[in-house]
């Protein structure tokens, strides 16, 4: 027995919920609308349908360009994010309690802190005249500074660093929840260290690893905060394509479509990645 | 088979001493059963002789010592309370984990796994994953994981706490007889003191990281040493009394509220000594008053409570002094909430406690 | 714990800890040049760049929209979060994984995406943007994670707790209000703060939507971009300052209810 039985409550209930994610809907489907609209010239939108704007950006090597770009900066980034993050995982997961709650407290702060602030202290660091550079140069390791502010590299540090505590937690909780004494049983029947890593930790947490995969490839994919600060318009990726072309050209059904483009593949990604999963990760 | 000599043994986390310098031989082919209540250091004391603690003193296996080698190079069994079973195994990878890591060939890791599975009944769960199997099937499973590499030791913690009563007894006599049928040196520790003396050819009480006593099950159960092995292993009723003069055989003391009794002599005591004695419920004889008693005490009472157990019922009486005691009768007199009862021993089952 | 095959793992988690605590420590370090440039270590040690933040209207009306964001979305999401959690575990009907799946899918949708959806929707409705309409956009942001922190807390709840105290005749009603609620709430809590950071720290959605007023993401955003004096770093530090009190203080709590008690 609930508070009522009647079907009216909790439709009443879902009502405001119902409003919110209807708007939502509305709006995605308007864009879907959109996206094959003819392009009258800047602001002006035409009535009927249209494959063109999908057509100008499979045609077009330079748009394209954004999209292969942004999957392949995902894509290897994602998996020096996720062997960073594993690490950091396992050394929260094998530390004591004062460390680990020391480690969890910058972890949080950093969840909590906006990706604009965060991107842009790593632009203090990584700058030309960064802590980084300064210091390099000061202990005589390099004669010029290195250039990795506006360039592919500097934003990749700065994706990894950004996204690094999305995969740290999903991690955590699977490591937690290695059943306790499954390690001492490995080693007790002759397992090494390195062998109970391999075949018992792994395997185990490769649930957390997968949730962190997915997380991490789809923000870094849409990255729009990391390549704009930290690649000054040199490394451009489809979100700052899109923006640009809904905000600057004003070219609404490109955008759209450039937009339905992305939504999409990272759909499509996130499905792929989550098959790859299932097959890696053993049966229980 | 092989001879564990544990020497000295001491361990503590922070300033909370968990094991004190504890010693304890394990004979070759025996089974060893370590009671003690819950907290008291029993799993501590497993994985020392595993190798998973940090721990001062020696753990010798036939003669070499075991204190440097790391935990997987111990060859030691070991079945965990929680059985720690791979969960992403099946029954079959479960077995053959450890002699995967050994340089065998496959056809020889099957056929031991195929003799596990059928010595402990489980060739029908041979490719089950462990979350399909019952509790009792989980423990078969990690025993035979365990048994795979022909370890030198078997350790069991609590295995069968998990259990339900019933599935607990078919599993004890089954232990017991997989045990001698495999001939290990085996270490079982439990806190359920019935278990330990059906299983044990050897009983090591342990009390608060300490070993209380240690000797076979009859002599645990008979002659417990202190009031804590006498309360712990069965139940007992426990006096205070002076002792006044040995007679004969036995020693004539003087209860807390004057009354005489006479238990059995042992060892060097002194007239005037405070002493503590027990007797096993199942030993008190009860009588109406002015029938004749038993030679021990004759101690006047009122029954208070009874409890009836099927094959035998408990009766709870009070004796002067507010004083409780509880008494096991086997065929029921009858005996009534406030009757009056005459409580009293034969002098040889009144044992003093050593400590 | 610590084995000796761990020591490569410690120095591991030790050096990736520097690299996470190093861009803020030098975010802090910056915002205290008494200079023009943005240096680390600072060359001194000044306020000037946080006095000097008061004279810049564009950070605090950009502060002020974001805080106003922040808390209204967050309040409206998470009593959206609790109704729909309490039609979702308190009463029986057909379709409620439908209908979580149908509340929780903006979760999966880009950010870029979201905002261009709604760029498109409110120019083709001809609606200039206007706190309303970010306002829904956050509403929409945050949801999900309300939603679905509300769902679990009150489907985990025991049941049986809120049955004892009908069969001690308090209404339903009265049963949830006065017994599930007040075990739930830490559950309630942490969604709410989940929304509120959500809500603001967004940047890539609410860009499509700023008119001549932005919020604290954007503003920063588009002055790091232009400008490079150490008045960004002071106000970054700024609110990077109750976020650390904040985990400070209430460590124990977010352990507990916001990670699952896994740090
Ligand atoms: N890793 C540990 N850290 C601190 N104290 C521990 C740890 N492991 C066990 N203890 C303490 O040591 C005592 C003995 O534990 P244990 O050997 O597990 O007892 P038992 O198995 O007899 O129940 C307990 O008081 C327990 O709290
Ligand atoms: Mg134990």
């Amino acid at each position: 027995m609930g508070i009522g039985q009647r079907l009216g409550w909790p439709l009443l209930f879902l009502l405001p919920a119902a409003i919110v994610i209807g708007f939502f809907f509305f709006t995605m489907s308007i864009m879907v609308r959109i996206s094959v609209a003819p392009n009258l010239g800047p602001a002006q939108i035409g009535d009927g349908f249209t494959s063109d704007n999908y057509i100008q950006f499979f045609g077009s090597t330079f748009y394209l360009g954004y999209l292969f770009r942004s999957l392949w900066l995902a894509a290897y980034c994602t998996l020096i994010t996720a062997v960073l993050g594993y690490t950091l995982a396992y050394f929260i997961h094998r530390s004591g309690r004062r460390t680990r709650v020391l480690v969890g407290a910058l972890l949080v702060i950093q969840f909590f802190t906006a990706y604009v602030i965060r991107t842009y202290a790593v632009m203090l660091v990584i700058g030309k005249t960064g802590i980084l550079n300064r210091s390099l140069l000061g202990a005589g390791i390099i004669e010029r500074p290195l250039a990795l502010l506006f360039t592919e590299t500097g934003v990749a540090i700065g994706m990894i660093l950004v996204s690094l505590p999305f995969m740290v937690f999903p991690i955590v909780a699977s490591l937690q929840s290695i059943p306790p004494n499954v390690e001492m049983a490995a080693a007790s029947l002759g397992a090494s260290n390195t062998r109970i890593f391999w075949t018992v930790i792994v395997p185990l947490t490769m649930p957390g690893i997968a949730a962190g995969i997915v997380v991490v490839y789809l923000f870094e994919l849409t990255s729009y905060i990391v390549p704009g600060v930290l690649g000054g318009g040199y490394v451009d990726m489809i979100a700052n394509l899109i923006y640009a072309k809904a905000m600057q050209s004003f070219d609404h059904p490109f955008a759209a479509a450039a937009a339905m483009v992305t939504l999409l593949v990272s759909g499509l990604t996130v499905y792929l990645l989550q098959k790859f999963f299932r097959l890696v990760t053993p049966r229980t | 088979m092989a001879v564990v000599n544990i020497r000295n043994v001491s361990v503590s986390y922070g300033d909370q001493q968990v094991l004190n310098s504890v010693s304890l031989t394990m004979e070759s082919g025996k089974f060893i059963a370590v009671l003690g209540p819950s907290g008291c250091g029993k799993t501590t004391l497993l994985r020392v002789v595993a190798g998973f603690s940090e721990y001062s003193g020696s753990v010798e296996i036939d003669g070499k010592a075991y204190d440097a080698i790391p935990p997987h190079k111990r060859n030691i069994g070991i079945v965990f309370q929680d059985y720690a079973l791979f969960p992403h195994r099946s029954v079959e990878e479960n077995i053959a984990f450890g002699l995967r890591l050994r340089r065998i060939s496959r056809a020889d890791i099957e056929q031991k796994v195929t003799q596990l599975l059928d010595l402990l009944q489980l060739q029908a769960l041979r490719s089950r994953y462990p979350s399909q199997l019952s509790g009792g099937q989980r423990q078969r499973v990690a025993i035979a994981r365990a048994l795979a590499v022909d370890p030198k030791v078997l350790l069991l913690d609590e295995p069968l706490s998990a259990l339900d009563k019933k599935l607990r007894e078919e599993m004890q006599v089954e232990l017991r007889q997989l045990q001698q049928r495999v001939g290990i040196t085996t270490m079982f520790v439990t806190h359920d003191q019935e278990e330990a003396l059906a299983l044990a050819d050897k009983v090591v009480v342990m009390n608060k990281g300490n070993i209380g006593q240690v000797g076979t099950p009859s002599e645990v159960y008979a002659r417990p040493r202190s009031r804590f092995v006498a309360d712990f292993i069965g139940k007992s009723n426990v006096f205070e009394a002076t002792l006044d003069k040995s007679e004969g055989d036995a020693l004539v003391c003087k209860l807390a509220g004057g009354e005489t009794v006479r238990i059995a002599r042992s060892g060097e005591v002194r007239s005037g000594q405070e002493i503590h004695f027990f007797v096993r419920p199942e030993q008190l004889v009860l009588c109406k008053p002015e029938s004749p008693a038993a030679d021990g005490a004759k101690l006047a009472g009122i029954v208070r409570h009874v409890v009836y157990k099927g094959s035998n019922e408990s009766i709870h009486i009070e004796l002067a002094g507010s004083k409780m005691v509880e008494a096991q009768v086997v065929q029921s007199r009858g005996w009534n909430i406030g009757d009056a009862v005459v409580v009293g021993w034969n002098a040889n089952d009144a044992l003093i406690l050593a400590e | 714990m610590w084995r000796r095959k761990h020591i490569g793992v410690k120095i591991a988690g030790y050096v990736l800890l520097l690299l996470l605590a190093i861009p803020l420590i030098v975010l802090v370090g910056v915002s205290l040049n008494p200079g023009v440039e943005q240096i680390f270590p600072p060359q001194g040690i000044s306020l000037r760049w946080y006095y000097n933040l008061a004279n810049r209207s564009g950070f605090i009306g950009a502060l002020q929209l974001t805080l106003i964001l922040a808390v209204g979305s967050t309040i409206v999401s998470t009593t959206i979060g609790l109704l729909v959690g309490i039609a979702l575990t308190r009463f029986e009907f057909w379709g409620k994984d439908l209908i979580l799946t149908l509340i929780l899918s903006p979760l999966i949708v880009p950010q870029v995406v979201v905002g261009m959806a709604f760029l498109v929707t409110l120019s083709g409705l001809g609606v200039v943007s206007s706190l309303l309409s970010l306002s829904l956009l956050h509403c929409v942001i945050t949801l999900p994670f309300t939603a679905r922190a509300v769902v679990s807390a009150l489907a985990t709840s025991s049941r049986s707790l809120e049955e004892a105290a009908q069969s001690l005749g308090a209404t339903p009603a009265r049963a949830f209000l006065s017994v599930t609620l007040p075990i739930v709430s830490p559950g309630v809590i942490a969604a709410a703060i989940f929304a509120f950071v959500t809500s603001f720290e967004n940047f890539t959605a609410s860009q499509f939507l700023v008119w001549d007023r932005t919020t604290l993401p954007v503003e920063l955003y588009n002055y790091v971009q232009t400008e490079s004096d150490p008045p960004a770093a002071a106000l970054s530090s700024l609110i990077l300052l109750p976020v650390v009190l904040f985990v400070v203080v209430f460590n124990r709590f977010i352990a507990q209810h916001m990670f699952s008690g896994r740090l």
